[in-house]
């Protein structure tokens, strides 16, 4: 099954997100950082990025632009707290560097893992 | 006091004058003496002013000592006559003696002349005195020349006659001649010309001339002179001379000059200094102010003040009575920070500083004291804080709303999660279905609380404010009570500001919604007004960002319950409610508050507890031409759903004003047609007429492939999420939408669609 990174620094929706992965039977790889996630992103393994974009350590757009570096292919969804579109559009600059989706949260986990099926097959 | 005493020897014989000189001089070295061979010369070298001695030698017979007698009387009396007569005439001595003579010698015995004389002396100073006094002469003339004036007598042909002493000091020439010079010559040209000549001119036509001016004078430099002419005239009444009395000022004139200075500049700083100054008797009751005072106050005139007492412009009696026991029983003299009352009931701050006046038997006789208002400053610190305060809670309520957001998205997964499962009529199914609600009133919180902190970003283009007015009362409108009477005043149609359309309509709505809850269950009226304004007829202290030569003015009326200060202090703090019973969410106005701040706007607010309130929102005109249809291409072809809702029409607006080319329809009869030429369809649900998900499965049922953009409410669109198409070319965005995420949305649904 084609393999996830989670990279989320809140636990409980890191949590969410793999329970609802594995449900649908993906392999889920989760990191509590970006600096986490950089080292464990392993092309071989992973197909597809989430990544929220405010974390402590290394912050999500790094995270992108080390995934899209290393494998362009691999997809990349990301995700922020801030409001909608915005803060500063975090979200805007994720998409400029190959995020194919993104989601401001609150945001609804159901419609994220369909946009997942609908980037991995 | 033998000096100047002179003796005048008159003989025919020389050998007689060179023995009296001898005699006298042996007698005295301080007597001077003239001498004379002929009768006729001394008598010539006499004068009125002549006082002495003369000793005349008759004893040759060649004067008759009765002619000398006589003739010399005629010229003065207080001559002293010693007569020399030969031996054998003594029997003339007490004729002689008796005819005036002071003494008689014999030729025989001329060696007691010089005892004569010194008897005399005493005699003769008694008399010098005497005579000095009664000379009114001699004591004009010692007036004139000891005066402190410069006195002269100049003729017609500008030239001096006469000069006194002073006149010569003055000029520093303590000998100088100044007799036959003219006036030019003594003072120089230009003083002649500008100070002299048309004066003296003026006398000499008979009147008396007085005048100051400034003089060059080459001996002390520039002096400032007072001078009298005075007309002298002749036995026809013909003007002669002028007597001009000339006095040097320049000391006087420049302590003169230096007082009124110093006078000028106390009255200037008392009329012009921002403090107020006032003197009261001892009990505080006014007797003085200054303009300054009557400024503060807000009094017209002094009158007004006088006699009023000074606890009358206290806030807190008591405190007055406070400050009067400190200055007067412990001296000290300053308080700050004492809140006045002026004459127009205005609160005043002020900083007041009083001193105690004694008189020398150290009974206190005033209260003497200056007031210096410090209103404004307290005002822009109240200010300031104030928006320091908002900015603070800002950041607070902006870091609240990222980390809540992550939990709502948790909490709203895993319902999510459990709904899959369960059966819809069963009681957890309704219970977690609560629960996504509390999510989605969770998330409307959150979002508000991140445009009050100003998180969100804007999207600003070019809008007409009056389009957005119109749309947010035409929506308004239906909604209100009858009781309530909702217009609007429009009195610049074209004014346009760089702002986010659909974040103005939300300004908008809730501060009509804000005037409805003030006017809460009576009838009452709110005025929606548009206007522009330039910035300096603003209360500057209004606008502490950013400054713009112009701005627009919105104003909200309404006369409901009205505010207090403290309360219109407040009520953009989020959750700060003016009205009872937390009617909303209380985050209204704070969300206002931030929207406005980000597009270098700002608000005011005046109120009147039970009269109303007026909400004032200022926003920079912008001149940038709006987008019209045919200045570009169009970015894309967008068709709104439907075209009948005011929420679609203001993003109609915006993204007419963004470069989209913008259709609109309702989705009735044969509207799917219209879809045709569109690139995106963006559907609004507006729990009326149109629902997002009938209009997508309407959309599939006719196969129209197309990108959509759904707007929603988050609740309903709860209740529908799990009946809509799935597909990549749709986005979802809840209510309320801003411009720059349905930009975003709308870039994202066109790249993914090539």
């Amino acid at each position: 099954m084609p393999g996830v990174l989670i990279v989320e620094d809140d636990q409980p929706l890191r949590d969410l997100l793999r329970d609802a992965l594995e449900k649908r039977r993906y392999t889920v790889i989760t990191a509590a950082d970006g600096r986490e996630a950089i080292n464990k992103f392993r092309p071989s393994v992973v197909d597809l990025v989430i990544t929220d974009l405010l974390m402590p350590e290394e912050d999500g757009l790094k995270v992108i632009m080390h995934v899209k570096e290393v494998s362009p292919d691999t997809k990349i969804i990301a995700i922020s707290g801030g409001g909608k579109a915005g803060p500063g559009s975090y979200l805007s600059i994720a998409k400029a560097l190959g995020a194919k989706y993104t989601y401001s949260k609150p945001f609804s986990p159901a419609e994220l893992i369909q946009k997942v099926r609908e980037l991995l097959g | 006091m033998e000096n100047g005493i002179i003796i005048k020897i008159v003989s025919s014989e020389e050998t007689m004058i060179v023995t009296v000189s001898e005699m006298l001089k042996q007698a005295s070295r301080s007597f001077d003496s003239e001498l004379y061979s002929s009768f006729d010369a001394f008598l010539s070298s006499l004068s009125k002013e002549t006082e002495g001695i003369a000793v005349i030698d008759c004893s040759s017979g060649h004067f008759d000592w009765q002619e000398v007698l006589l003739r010399v009387k005629n010229y003065d009396e207080s001559l002293y006559t010693i007569i020399i007569i030969s031996e054998n005439e003594r029997g003339t001595i007490g004729r002689i003696l008796e005819a005036g003579a002071y003494d008689v010698i014999t030729r025989s015995s001329l060696s007691m002349i010089g005892r004569s004389i010194i008897r005399l002396i005493p005699f003769l100073d008694d008399r010098k005195k005497l005579k000095k006094l009664s000379n009114e002469k001699y004591l004009s003339d010692h007036i004139v020349n000891n005066s402190r004036s410069m006195i002269s007598i100049i003729n017609r042909e500008y030239c001096y006659e006469k000069v006194n002493k002073t006149f010569c000091l003055n000029h520093n020439s303590p000998d100088g001649d100044f007799v036959g010079k003219t006036l030019e010559d003594v003072w120089g040209r230009e003083n002649f010309r500008s100070n002299i000549k048309n004066h003296i001119d003026t006398c000499f036509s008979g009147k008396v001339v007085y005048y100051q001016a400034f003089f060059k004078t080459p001996a002390w430099g520039r002096r400032y002179y007072e001078v009298i002419f005075k007309p002298i005239t002749d036995n026809n009444g013909a003007v002669t001379h002028a007597l001009a009395e000339t006095y040097d000022v320049t000391d006087l004139k420049l302590r003169e000059q230096a007082v009124s200075e110093i006078e000028w500049e106390f009255s200037n700083l008392e009329t012009n200094l921002p403090i107020g100054f006032f003197r009261s008797d001892k009990n505080g009751k006014l007797l003085h102010v200054n303009k300054a005072f009557l400024r503060i106050m807000d009094m017209n005139s002094e009158e007004e003040a006088v006699g009023k007492s000074i606890s009358s412009f206290y806030f807190e009696k008591d405190l007055f009575n406070h400050h009067r026991k400190c200055i007067i029983e412990e001296g000290r003299s300053s308080f700050s920070r004492v809140s006045l009352l002026s004459a127009t009931d205005r609160e005043v701050f002020c900083r007041i500083s009083a001193f105690v006046v004694r008189d020398g038997s150290g009974n206190m006789i005033y209260l003497d004291g200056a007031i210096e208002d410090y209103t404004r400053e307290v005002e822009l610190e109240k200010q300031l804080l104030q928006s320091k305060k908002l900015d603070t809670i800002g950041l607070l309520a902006g870091g609240i709303a990222h980390d809540f957001n992550t939990i709502l998205t948790t909490i709203y997964g895993y319902s999510e999660m459990s709904l899959e499962g369960l059966d819809q009529g069963s009681e957890a199914y309704s219970n977690i279905r609560k629960i996504v609600q509390a999510v989605g009133r969770a998330r409307t919180l959150t979002n508000q609380m991140l445009t009050f902190s100003r998180q969100v970003g804007q999207e600003k283009i070019n809008v007409r404010v009056a389009d957005i007015i119109l749309e947010t009362t035409d929506y308004m409108r239906p909604l209100i009570p009858d009781r309530i009477t909702l217009t609007e005043e429009i009195k610049t149609p074209d004014v346009c500001v760089s702002a986010d359309p659909t974040q103005l309509y939300r300004v908008f709505l809730n501060l009509i919604k804000n005037a409805v809850e003030a006017i809460d269950e009576k009838s009452g009226k709110i005025r929606v007004s548009l206007d522009r304004c330039s910035a300096e007829n603003i209360k500057s202290e209004l606008l502490n960002k950013k400054s713009f030569a112009e701005y627009a003015v919105i104003s909200f009326t309404d006369d409901g319950q009205g505010m207090d200060k403290s309360m219109t202090e407040r009520i953009f703090e989020p959750f700060f409610s003016a009205n009872k019973g937390g009617k909303g969410t209380g985050l209204g106005l704070s969300v206002v508050y931030g929207i406005i701040s980000e597009i270098d706007g700002d608000i005011n607010v005046r109120s009147k507890k039970g009269e109303g309130t007026t909400l004032e929102v200022y926003i920079p005109v912008s001149e940038t031409p709006l987008i019209t249809d045919s200045t570009s291409l169009p970015k894309a072809n967008i068709l709104i759903v439907p075209a009948t809702d005011n929420e679609a029409k203001v993003i109609s607006i915006a993204l007419k004003n963004s470069g989209y080319n913008v259709k609109t329809t309702d989705p009735q009869g044969t509207w799917i047609k219209l879809t045709r030429d569109a690139d995106v369809i963006i559907v609004i649900d507006n729990l009326r007429d149109t629902n997002t998900s009938e209009i997508a499965f309407e959309l599939e049922k006719n196969n129209v492939d197309k990108r959509l953009l759904l707007i929603s409410d988050f609740d309903s669109w709860m209740a529908e999420e799990k009946n809509l198409p799935s597909g990549s070319g749709r986005t979802n965005l809840f209510k309320p939408v801003s411009l720059k995420e349905i930009i975003y949305s709308l870039d994202s649904l066109l790249k993914n669609k090539s």
